[in-house]
């Protein structure tokens, strides 16, 4: 009975999603009122910059399972991986994003382990020695307060861009204990023949920063400038409906009512009116900016900051900033 | 006329005639006897009368495809003066000397109809054929990408071909056999057109006229015979099953009220419909009364602009799947074969805009658009299987009452007017309920009209209230798309909403038509009574008691969309225009408009959902016909209405106005009001 907190630093071919650092931040939380040991669990093919960074980030130890078979998630190598490192270790609590890849592995693992389950929790704490998750319901009409029974491992993943991502200390140390693959190849029967990416690198739904333009762009053209800023602030691609109808962009960016449900930190809508179609997918996003000519469209009423103007004066110099700013 | 011979074989003929059609006819009706539900038999006489009238005035199928539908009229009304003409005929043919109505004037009268009316369907009938085979009238084809029973792709013309043919034959047979007959007479002017056909068999040998006599009385005759067994399997047993069908409608109180399902009744244990078996009687019957005139398809909005949805395919493929297995079908051995395996595609189903326009269209009273409505259900409450995007909307009902799932405050849309709209608790003692609708409660577009609407109460001095947030959605939306059971919640936590505000003993306005066609004739079936009005109506109302006082609009043009939900599916054509003209609009007609309107492509639950796959946008489509008018303005009177033709204006970059008659008002009589003040 180890009874450490245990946290998943999630990567996609070496490529960090940056869930992983906020879930190390509500981790580090429970393993000092706990107090006990913070384990981060590496999966990957080659972990070796992850584990020194995890410990960076605050964990204690790492568990590092490194095998070309894990290079991308698939469920049943990372969920016997993760199984058998709970029976064996016996933690308190396994804590991961509520991440695509996150939710379904903690549900798996929630289900061989015949322990609690806490989805997309904006909360956790510790209240005499036990887990206490705080999880939205009913689109956040109602809030849900978690308990976990005591015997299994108290399993919970949080919802992106809650947390603030664990402070980095590049003077910490700490242990990396690699540890052995459950599956090998051949015992597992998904393959990942290859991997195609849509136009737009950033998913929309899993976007912190969305760029998004509706007829207001007035043609595919007129998309450059939102296209530009998007990837200036490595953000997604979004657009209208209305945009999407005109054929000047694919359905798969549409946003809204009949199209994706977003929420990320920064959604910044270019030449949209902010029909309510529009505002059914977007309304939950933290700070929403609204560029548009005309300044009566609803939109304004949503956004903490309008700008009543031409998009394609204001969006290349945000663009411009923006480069600059980075490059400092 | 008959010999001894022809007398003993004609007998034996019509008894084995009558035996195997026996047989068919019984597995007909045991076919339809297996559907759920049934034919109702209340009122046996009105039911009686009202066949026969609908066969004698066809329905007034007359004012679609006014030309072809005067020549079905005239063949109709021929094939129902044969069902006389056959009898006399056998009669005259078995007994000596025998003549119908004597030798006299009316005899002649009787004589000289029968003439003029087998010529007309002949020529008639002639006609039809060519424009199916020979001209290939479009309107008879059923495009491509639609779906067909196997059956149906060849079936279709061999049953045209079989049933023009048998017209053709028993009518010409029949006026040949008179033609022979005048022959023997010397001639007979009563009978025009035999006469002259006579007149060229005079020259012939009288053995031979005799012969030729007989024989085609016996053709004429003899086709009847054979035909009759057949009848069911083919179109024509639209005949009878047309009236039949007409007869026995089921009583709706619109023709877009769905039948509400018991979810408390455990014994049911599939809810929609997934096969055969599972369709009404009522339903069955709709499959034999298809004639395939297409007429639906012509109307239907989905069809027009391209996607995968035929209404008339969905009863052809029906009747082509049960004459493929009358005889398994009809001792009971129903099937498991899906009707969306063979009878209509998943992309036609959700393509149905549920505008009503195929029932209101068809001639022989089907109703292929509740089966469509009937197949969602199954689909969403049985395999939970309906388009992705229209998950939002379901929990957005379920959780927050609203489609869009806004969580906001309801009465929102009341900030930035001068007075206060009061809440029925803040009024109790309201004369009138305005019932705000999602729509006007959280789309920017329609806050605009819910703000005219309670100006308009407000300068009428009407005392109203609303019900605030309080209110959720009526369910339309989810019972369209099949989701009965959400439908269901919501209509009895609404009636309880609205019984504890009293709305039951007061008069209820919406700002929807679809709140409207829900709380007026789909509550009633759980338990709420209300007195329902459109809000176009209400105006309209206040207009005439000369409450508002809008200034007039001395003539200028404009054009109005009816909203299937207020129009087709509940009757209200005239207040929306008689609010308009009454203050002086002068109003263009679209080509289409009143009973005939085509829909704007958001009902059925399509407006939360990507529209299906076709050449066209159904509100685009609309769009055009509207700007063909050539007029500025376009009213409208339902929130979904104005975001479509809103959405298909901005795409178009056209220069229209589109406004709710509500705006219309509202703003002219504040005019009006300004102008006084300014004074």
């Amino acid at each position: 009975m180890s009874d450490d907190v245990f946290a998943w630093i999630e990567q996609n071919d070496g490529e960090l999603d940056s869930i992983s650092w906020q879930v190390m931040s509500a981790a580090t939380a429970l393993s000092r009122d706990l107090n006990r040991p913070l384990v981060a669990i590496v999966l990957g093919e080659n972990n070796d910059a992850l584990t020194q960074s995890a410990i960076h980030h605050g964990a204690d130890k790492v568990m590092n399972i490194q095998d070309p078979s894990l290079k991308r998630f698939r469920i049943e190598p990372y969920s016997a991986i993760f199984t058998a490192l709970a029976r064996r270790e016996n933690p308190s609590a396994i804590i991961m994003g509520a991440s695509t890849a996150g939710l379904e592995l903690t549900a798996h693992l929630a289900a061989k382990l015949q322990a609690g389950l806490a989805a997309d929790c904006t909360d956790l704490s510790v209240d005499s020695g036990q887990i206490v998750a705080t999880r939205p319901a009913l689109i956040g009409n109602l809030v849900a307060t978690v308990r976990f029974k005591k015997d299994a491992p108290s399993i919970a993943t949080i919802r992106r861009n809650v947390y603030p991502p664990a402070d980095r200390d590049i003077a910490r140390v700490g242990e990396v204990i690699s540890q052995p693959v459950v599956l090998s190849e051949d015992q597992i029967s998904t393959k990942i023949e290859s991997v195609e990416f849509s136009a737009g690198k950033v998913s929309l739904t899993d976007a912190n920063i969305i760029v998004s333009g509706g007829r207001g762009v007035g043609g595919p053209e007129g998309f450059k400038p939102v296209i530009e800023l998007a990837e200036a602030l490595g953000g997604a691609l979004g657009a209208s409906r209305a945009a999407v109808d005109a054929g000047w962009i694919p359905y798969p960016h549409q946003v809204g009512q009949t199209g994706k449900t977003v929420q990320p930190d920064l959604y910044i809508a270019c030449g949209i009116s902010g029909a309510i179609q529009h505002l059914a997918g977007m309304k939950n996003a933290k700070v929403i900016v609204a560029i548009n000519k005309d300044g009566d469209v609803p939109l304004f009423k949503y956004a903490r900051y309008g700008i009543v103007g031409d998009l394609f004066e204001y969006l290349p110099a945000l663009v411009a900033e923006v480069k600059s700013r980075l490059a400092r | 006329m008959l010999t001894p011979v022809e007398k003993a074989i004609f007998i034996l003929a019509v008894l084995t005639s009558l035996y195997f059609a026996v047989g068919t006819f019984k597995k007909m009706v045991a076919i339809i006897g297996s559907g759920s539900g049934e034919i109702p038999r209340d009122r046996m006489l009105y039911r009686c009368a009202l066949g026969v009238k609908m066969l004698i005035n066809q329905n007034n199928m007359i004012r679609n495809r006014p030309f072809v539908s005067l020549v079905h009229s005239l063949i109709a009304w021929t094939f129902i003066l044969y069902l006389l003409v056959n009898v006399v005929d056998v009669l005259e043919g078995l007994i000596t000397n025998f003549h119908f109505l004597g030798s006299g004037l009316t005899g002649d009268i009787y004589h000289f109809l029968v003439d003029v009316m087998s010529v007309m369907a002949l020529i008639g009938m002639t006609y039809f054929l060519v424009r199916r085979f020979l001209s290939k009238s479009p309107a008879l084809n059923i495009r491509d990408n639609i779906k067909l029973h196997p059956a149906a792709i060849k079936g279709i013309s061999k049953d045209s071909l079989l049933v023009g043919l048998f017209i053709l034959g028993h009518i010409g047979f029949r006026f040949l056999s008179a033609s022979f007959q005048i022959a023997q007479e010397g001639g007979d002017t009563w009978q025009p057109f035999a006469n002259i056909l006579a007149s060229v068999w005079m020259g012939l040998p009288p053995f031979i006229v005799l012969l030729a006599e007989h024989i085609f009385w016996w053709l004429a005759i003899g086709l009847i015979l054979v035909f009759l067994p057949y009848f069911p399997h083919t179109k024509h047993a639209h005949l009878f099953m047309g009236p039949f069908n007409l007869a026995t409608k089921p009583d709706r109180k619109s023709p877009g009220a769905m039948d509400a399902i018991d979810f408390e009744d455990e014994s049911i244990e599939q809810f929609g419909i997934s096969q055969l078996k599972d369709l009404s009687q009522t339903q069955l019957v709709d499959a034999f009364a298809c004639i395939m005139c297409n007429r639906c398809q012509d109307a239907c909005p989905a069809y027009t602009t391209g996607k995968e949805l035929s209404p008339s395919a969905l009863e052809i493929n029906k009747r082509y799947h049960i004459s493929e297995n009358m005889n398994a079908l009809a001792d009971g051995k129903g099937d498991d074969v899906p009707l969306l395996s063979y009878a209509i595609s998943e992309s036609a189903l959700w393509a149905c805009t549920s505008c009503g326009a195929c029932v209101e269209v068809c001639p022989v009273g089907n109703e292929p658009m509740l089966d469509i409505l009937g197949i969602r259900q199954d689909q969403v409450l049985m395999n939970s299987a309906f388009p992705n995007e229209l998950k939002g909307a379901f929990t957005g009902i379920e959780r927050n009452g609203n489609p869009w799932q806004m969580s906001g405050d309801r009465m929102a849309w009341t900030e930035s007017l001068d007075f206060v709209v009061p809440t029925t608790d803040d009024n109790p003692g309201y004369d009138l309920l305005y019932w705000v609708g999602c729509a006007g409660a959280y789309d920017p577009g329609t806050q605009k009209t819910a703000r005219a609407i309670a100006t308009i109460l407000n300068t009428a001095g009407v005392n109203f209230a609303v019900l605030g947030n309080s209110e959720t959605c009526t369910g339309d939306m989810a019972r369209r798309a099949g989701n009965e059971y959400l439908f269901s919640e919501m209509a009895k936590s609404n009636i309880e909403t609205l019984n504890g505000a009293g709305a039951q003993k007061k008069k209820i306005v919406t700002g929807c038509p679809h709140c409207f066609h829900t709380l007026d004739n789909e509550y009633p079936a759980y338990g709420g009574q209300y007195d329902v009005m459109h809000h176009t109506q209400l105006i309209d109302n206040l207009i005439t008691e000369g409450k508002i006082k809008p200034e007039s609009q001395d003539g200028t043009e404009i054009t109005y969309h009816d909203p299937c939900f207020l129009g087709r599916h509940n009757g209200e054509y005239n207040a929306p225009r008689d609010a308009l003209t009454t203050h002086g609009f002068s109003l263009v007609e679209m080509a289409r408009n009143k009973r005939d309107s085509f829909c704007c492509g958001a009902g059925g639950a399509q407006v939360w959902k990507e529209e299906e796959a076709g050449d066209q946008a159904v509100s685009d489509h609309r769009f055009e016909e509207a700007k063909k008018t050539g007029v500025e303005t376009l009213a409208v009177g339902c929130p979904f209405c104005a975001r479509m033709m809103n959405d298909a204006n901005a795409r178009a970059g056209s220069p229209m106005q589109i406004k709710d008659i509500a705006e219309i008002v509202a703003e002219s009589s504040q005019k009006e009001k300004g102008t006084k003040q300014g004074n």
